[in-house]
């Protein structure tokens, strides 16, 4: 490998950093011209180069929309029978990470159950409301995973998901990220500050939780 | 009303990205892109909650860059709670591991100087305003910082 200076090393570190903020911000806006700093040309494009190979399976992850592909059995698959999927929105564990399924007839999503906001934060399926919602900073969505309010980064990620005859096909090596939000937008609203999940007149009466208590 | 209110929403948001975008690379630089992104969101909420307040600062995205400090203590208090998180491998450790662990044993000051530097290229004068010191400052912390890592990488620090 060619000799490279502590600048341009530390160079290639920060493009690794840029495309990971970026990819974390869920920002697809080109990255904003930064100033050559003491390096010559040719160095500054080696040092991309190196960068883009090393983000490549990040990106190929986190960026590829899987949705078009086709869902083959295989490690990451996992196939689970149609009839042990209710109606409406299910709650079921993916290696380890809370997912829930919203099932209409023979169309099944998968949503993660990551409010994109801080990590750990709890989601909750509010079955009268019909939203899922996180009772930490307000984050909402509608039932196809939208964004409607909170802090949150944008829609719910999902894993790709496809019916083959009476098996449910759910993809956990791809990850379907959801749109980025405009912006950070009011909590959710619970109705005069009515408490989470506390019995008859409470917001979000029977919650289905992402997390147990 | 609601146009007005949309025209309004539009301006912030022109007004607050580069201002988000630097706070949010200078809290990388201070806490890893992990704990830096999360914070950074924190950072744009409170920013909606407080336009006024935001556009009238002198130095808006040093002045995020201080609200993210004090989220980015509270959470990294929560997280201890939580040591799965921490221990999760950040992606720019896995491009350079040797680079990453030297530049996490660098003092805090430090390494967000020489991340802002020459990770981001930024100038003296932007750290130097962002990080809320000044450009002699950052000169000082950036030959310590460099010194530090060519002596901890061995030869010139590169590869």
């Amino acid at each position: 490998m060619t000799e490279t200076t502590l600048e341009a090393r530390l160079h290639r570190y920060g493009e690794v950093m840029e495309v990971r903020l970026r990819a974390m911000a869920n920002d697809t806006a080109p990255l904003r011209p930064r100033p050559d700093r003491r390096r010559r040309t040719t160095v500054a494009v080696v040092a991309l180069a190196c960068a883009l190979v090393a983000a490549l399976p990040i990106l190929a992850r986190s960026g590829r929309d899987a949705d078009t592909e086709e869902i083959r059995s295989g490690p990451g698959v996992h196939e689970r029978s149609l009839d042990a999927v209710p109606e409406g929105v299910s709650l079921i564990d993916v290696d380890g990470q809370p997912v829930f399924l919203a099932r209409e007839g023979s169309e099944v999503t998968a949503f993660i159950a990551d409010v994109r906001h801080l990590s750990g934060e709890p989601l909750w399926w509010c079955p009268s409301e019909r939203v899922f919602a996180a009772p930490t900073h307000g984050e909402a969505f509608d039932r196809e995973g939208r964004m409607i309010g909170g802090p949150a980064r944008g829609d719910l990620n999902r894993f790709p998901t496809r019916v083959e005859g009476s098996e449910l096909l759910i993809d956990a090596n791809h990850v379907i990220v959801g749109s980025k939000a405009d912006h950070a937008s009011s909590p959710v609203e619970t109705g005069g500050g009515r408490p989470w999940d506390a019995g008859p007149g409470s917001f979000c009466p029977g919650a289905l939780r992402s997390v147990s208590d | 009303v609601r146009a007005r209110r949309l025209e309004t929403e539009q301006d912030f948001v022109a007004f607050l990205r580069p201002h988000l975008e630097d706070a949010r690379r200078a809290l990388a630089a201070r806490f890893g892109t992990e704990v830096g992104s999360e914070v950074a969101a924190d950072v744009q909420a409170w920013a909606w909650e407080n336009q006024q307040v935001l556009m009238s600062a002198a130095n808006p995205a040093g002045y995020l860059f201080r609200v993210g400090q004090s989220q980015a203590r509270r959470y990294l208090r929560w997280e201890r709670q939580a040591p799965a998180e921490r221990a999760r491998r950040p992606v720019e450790a896995e491009a350079d591991p040797v680079l990453h662990d030297a530049l996490e044993k660098l003092p805090a000051k430090q390494r967000t100087v020489v991340v802002l530097v020459h990770c981001f290229g930024l100038s003296y004068a932007e750290t130097a305003e962002l990080v809320g010191i000044s450009e002699g400052a950052v000169r000082n912390q950036l030959h310590r910082a460099m010194t530090r890592l060519r002596a901890q990488l061995g030869s010139r620090g590169g590869t």
